[in-house]
């Protein structure tokens, strides 16, 4: 029947109702073939107005849906957003976590100079220690050698 | 998972924001809410510039334009003295009075919108955007299948014969999606009614 031509003497109250439920109100979304039928059958029974009335109000609602923006414009918009907003320093709250992170990355110049020294310290002790420590582990004797003469002379020169 | 998760979260939160919340989300760098913020606004600032301005490629320069201020103006933002959406409009009506000047140098005075209308435009705007935003979350409710059907037969007025082929189903089960689409969404509606009737 779907496909068919419908007559008003045709079409029954259910029928018509699952026809209007799904398209809703607007006669121009109804199917072509029984869009006749459909508007013959609600001018004549007043309990298909008010159906057809309900369908109408919830069309009214979605046609305020706004036209989504071009997909281009918007990918645009949002990277110039991002660029700015990483380029921006955080306001307000967010300073103060700004800044203690700040804290924490940066270091200021003294305490650069401290770090250098410890760890020139480190480095020249374990050039003068390294024989003893690999005395611990399995090693040639050559290579012992070699060592040993190594620190005697940076620790004599 | 758990990061797309959060981020799914994350989005729910922003979106569920003010205009004003939003403003302070954007000026501390949150980019979740930049987007939420482009998308609750674009379409209806798109709308005001092409109905100034006439032309889309035009219309879409001030559109940037207008995000780039909002960008640098967030920090700024006080919250309470003026309204986002009555702020944004001012914006949007400047930046094409800007580019209709670039067009025609010597626009005069009395050329400009009278005061009322824009009080009037500005209230549409408002209410347009938050009707947006409600259609939108009741349609967001629906299975992807419902929306697609509901986009294809309701939004780009597609024949039923056409859309079924789209979807890759018969009319009948068409019909019954968009049957269960609409039923749902007079459900969510009539749920979001106090909210759509203030509005």
């Amino acid at each position: 029947m779907t496909d068919e031509q419908m007559t008003d003497e045709q079409m029954t109250a259910e029928q018509f109702s699952d026809l209007i439920s799904a398209y809703g109100g607007a006669a121009d979304r109804w199917p072509e073939t029984q869009r006749a039928a459909m508007l013959a059958f609600s001018q004549s029974h007043p309990e298909a107005q008010a159906i057809r009335g309900r369908e109408a109000s919830l069309d009214s609602w979605l046609a305020r849906r706004l036209d989504a923006a071009p997909q281009a414009l918007s990918e645009r918009i949002e990277a110039v957003m991002i660029d700015a907003l990483a380029s921006q320093q955080p306001a307000n709250s967010a300073n103060i976590l700004f800044a203690h992170n700040e804290a924490i990355v940066g270091l200021s110049r003294r305490h650069y100079a401290s770090v250098s020294a410890a760890a020139a310290a480190c480095l020249v002790g374990g050039f003068i220690m390294a024989p003893q420590l690999l005395e611990l582990f399995i090693i040639s004797p050559d290579i012992m050698a070699s060592l040993e003469v190594f620190s005697d002379e940076l620790f004599l020169n | 998972m758990d990061v797309s998760h959060h981020q799914l979260s994350e989005k729910q939160r922003v979106d569920a924001l003010d205009d004003d919340a939003l403003m302070h989300e954007i000026a501390l760098g949150n980019e979740m809410a930049g987007t939420a913020f482009i998308q609750r606004h674009l379409s209806y600032v798109l709308k005001i510039c092409r109905a100034k301005l006439g032309n889309q490629a035009e219309a879409e320069e001030a559109a940037q334009d207008v995000f780039a201020s909002v960008w640098k103006n967030a920090q700024h933002w006080q919250a309470g003295q003026a309204k986002v959406t009555t702020w944004l409009y001012r914006v949007t009506s400047n930046r094409c009075i800007d580019i209709l000047r670039r067009r025609k140098p010597m626009t005069p005075i009395d050329d400009a919108p009278p005061l009322i209308d824009e009080a009037v435009d500005i209230e549409r705007h408002q209410q347009a955007v938050d009707q947006n935003r409600l259609i939108r979350r009741a349609l967001g409710q629906l299975s992807k299948d419902q929306q697609h059907a509901i986009e294809l037969v309701y939004y780009r007025e597609m024949r039923q014969v056409d859309a079924a082929e789209m979807m890759g189903i018969t009319i009948v089960a068409l019909e019954s999606i968009l049957r269960r689409a609409r039923q749902k969404l007079h459900t969510e509606l009539a749920s979001l009614r106090s909210q759509l009737e203030m509005i």
